[in-house]
């Protein structure tokens, strides 16, 4: 036998109580790690933009058109290296609930705008050769069991074709992935010169030019360079870094990361308060075992010790167990997850830092009872029958 | 004087609430020499449960000195008391006062944990004390399983384990029938005899009270009579 025994063996005295208290603590940290893996793959796929690449849209908003044109025109502003465009096409595959991420793009501009994109060579010469070929990112390719080859329909709540039809024929050219940006690997792109041959408007538009600079050093001249050769024309510009715009874009959403830690602090509170409360009733209800053990020699700080490291232990099983179901069920949603947060998994950092936690809250749940423990004198302990 | 287990000195002890003072004792003296073994008797509230805390160091005196084998104690710091106690002292109390959570074996196995024992070590020492209680065969049972005079004996056996030189023994039959009460004294008694055990034992069973050398008779702070029995 050992203290670590005496201490498992306390916790194990009122299953039940201890049960009702692990599921709070379960609860909190399932929490944790579903929100904080949701953050990190949200802003990871913000912040994962290279600092060379940079974004124009219409300066009075970003869903407003741009003509074709501005790509060519970007294009030949010194500084940038490489350029491309898109449309946003409003895509679904059969069901409009089963919408698709989908833009219509140039393709050689695109390729070379994202080299990180990972084609085969032979995959990249049928995109480039097939006017209706579709290049589809790894996570909807998965999604909807699509393979290289397949004729798929996708349809547009946008847009019409010219015989009134909304559904367009597609060849899947290639299947994506994009290892330093794997929320890329959620999305569908379509070639803008099979897009402008067929719809019934918005011909010859596009939402947003694409392009990197050959050095982040020239970004700022080139952006100004951009937005004042546009200024005074019926389609102003902004021009930002792709990273600046993605974190505007996403603070649109609402400030999600204020909204995951209030919801987080209430969590922690409430169990910081439940679990607390009856570590206290737990270690009042031994103060007489408390008593003998100091009359047995056991110091204070022994005391304090297996109480700290009971509430210690509790906390850390809740921990482990909250995070064991919040990774199942993230790798059980997965296909679900995919389409709002692409790449989101639980990773080290979530239990790196649940751990963390489950030690601050069995430090705050402990103390007051260890202190207690520590302070007890034993004639009053043994005094109480 | 040395060979005194305990010694007393003029010690005072007052409990203080709120505006009232009580005295419990007022300048007693008392000499326990080593290998005694004594009955301290007295109606209840006369302080014979707050005498033995004060003895085993669980308990402050007011006023006066206490020395164990020559050295003072009453000035020890709390965490020093602690040591001295797992040492030297070992508690036995009329409600036994097992772990519930832990079997016989690991109930006499914890005052040694406080030591540098090996497991083989602790091991052969619990075997060794739960066998001079007569209770081997029922070292796997926990507190709850056992009988009230069963318990006891497991909580002599853990008072003993660490091998003190002192029992500090409250009522240890106030809650037993008379067959278990023998036992536990019969226990007591070879402890003593055999095994040079200095103990001192609180009581009200007369029966209990004629097992010891010598008998204290406290009342209102003063021992009013002194009993020599061999
Ligand atoms: N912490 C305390 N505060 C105030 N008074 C106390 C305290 N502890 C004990 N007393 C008082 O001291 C007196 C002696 O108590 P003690 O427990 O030593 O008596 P006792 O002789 O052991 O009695 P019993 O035979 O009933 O066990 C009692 O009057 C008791 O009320
Ligand atoms: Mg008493």
């Amino acid at each position: 036998m050992n203290q670590a025994l005496l201490v498992a063996k306390n916790l194990g005295r009122r299953k039940l109580r201890t049960g009702l208290m692990l599921l709070a603590l379960l609860i909190a940290f399932f929490l944790y790690g579903c929100l904080e893996s949701f953050d990190r793959a949200f802003y990871a796929s913000q912040n994962s933009a290279a600092d060379n690449r940079l974004v124009s849209v219409n300066k009075v908003n970003f869903t407003l058109p741009l003509p074709i044109s501005y790509g060519a025109q970007i294009g030949l502003v010194p500084g940038v290296s490489a350029v491309s465009y898109q449309s946003w096409f409003g895509g679904y595959y059969q069901d409009p609930r089963q919408f698709l991420i989908m833009f219509a793009s140039d393709p050689a501009g695109y390729l070379a705008v994202y080299p990180n994109l990972q084609v085969t060579p032979a995959e990249r010469t049928a995109w480039l050769a097939d006017r209706t070929g579709l290049l589809v990112g790894r996570t909807v390719a998965t999604k909807y069991h699509w393979h290289v080859g397949d004729h798929v329909p996708i349809s547009s709540n946008i847009y019409t074709r010219a015989k009134g039809s909304h559904t367009w024929d597609f060849t899947i050219s290639g299947i994506y992935s994009f290892p330093t940006d794997p929320a890329r690997e959620g999305q569908v792109i379509m070639r803008h010169d099979y897009f402008d041959e067929t719809v019934t408007f918005g011909r010859d538009t596009i939402n947003m030019v694409m392009f990197t600079t050959k050095s982040a050093a020239l970004n700022e001249a080139v952006i100004k360079r951009i937005d004042t050769q546009f200024a005074n024309s019926p389609y102003e510009t902004t021009t930002d870094t792709a990273a600046a715009f993605n974190r505007a874009f996403a603070s649109q959403l609402g400030n999600i990361a204020l909204i995951i830690r209030l919801v987080l602090i209430s969590a922690f509170a409430a169990i910081l308060l439940i679990v607390g409360n009856t570590m206290v009733m737990a270690v009042r209800e031994r103060t007489r075992e408390i008593g003998v053990l100091k009359t047995l020699g056991f110091s204070g700080t022994a005391i304090m010790m297996q109480i700290l490291a009971e509430s210690m232990l509790l906390s850390v099983t809740g921990a482990l167990l909250g995070l064991a179901v919040a990774g199942l069920l993230i790798t059980g949603l997965k296909d679900v997850i995919a389409g709002f947060a692409p790449g989101m998994h639980l990773a080290w950092q979530e239990v790196v830092g649940a751990l963390g936690w489950a030690v601050v809250l069995g430090l705050a749940t402990g103390g007051l009872p260890a202190w207690s423990g520590l302070k007890l004198r034993i004639a009053t302990a043994l005094g109480r029958i | 004087m040395t060979d005194c287990a305990f010694q007393l000195r003029h010690v005072s002890k007052r409990f203080t609430k709120a505006k009232e003072t009580i005295t419990i004792f007022e300048g007693l003296d008392l000499d326990i020499p080593a290998e005694d073994y004594v009955a301290i008797m007295g109606p209840s509230g006369s302080g014979k449960t707050t005498l033995l805390n004060v003895l085993g160091g669980i308990d402050q005196v007011t006023d006066g000195e206490v020395l164990f084998n020559g050295q003072r104690v009453d000035t020890l710091s709390e965490s020093q008391l602690a040591r001295w106690r797992a040492n030297n002292i070992g508690f036995i109390f009329q409600f036994y006062n097992l772990m519930p959570v832990l079997t016989a074996a690991q109930n006499v196995e914890l005052p040694l944990l406080l030591t540098s024992f090996n497991t083989a070590e602790r091991r052969r020492r619990v075997e060794i004390a739960l066998s001079l209680v007569n209770l081997s065969e029922r070292s796997g049972h926990y507190p709850r399983e056992l009988s009230g005079g069963q318990q006891q004996r497991v909580a002599i056996a853990r008072a003993i384990v660490s091998d003190p030189q002192v029992l500090l023994c409250d009522e240890p039959t106030g809650d037993l029938d008379r067959s278990s009460a023998d036992e536990v004294l019969k226990i007591l008694k070879l402890l003593n005899e055999e095994h040079g055990k200095t103990i001192i034992v609180v009581t009200h069973d007369p029966e209990a009270a004629a097992h010891a050398k010598r008998i204290l008779h406290l009342n209102k702070g003063v021992f009013v009579d002194r009993t020599v029995l061999t």
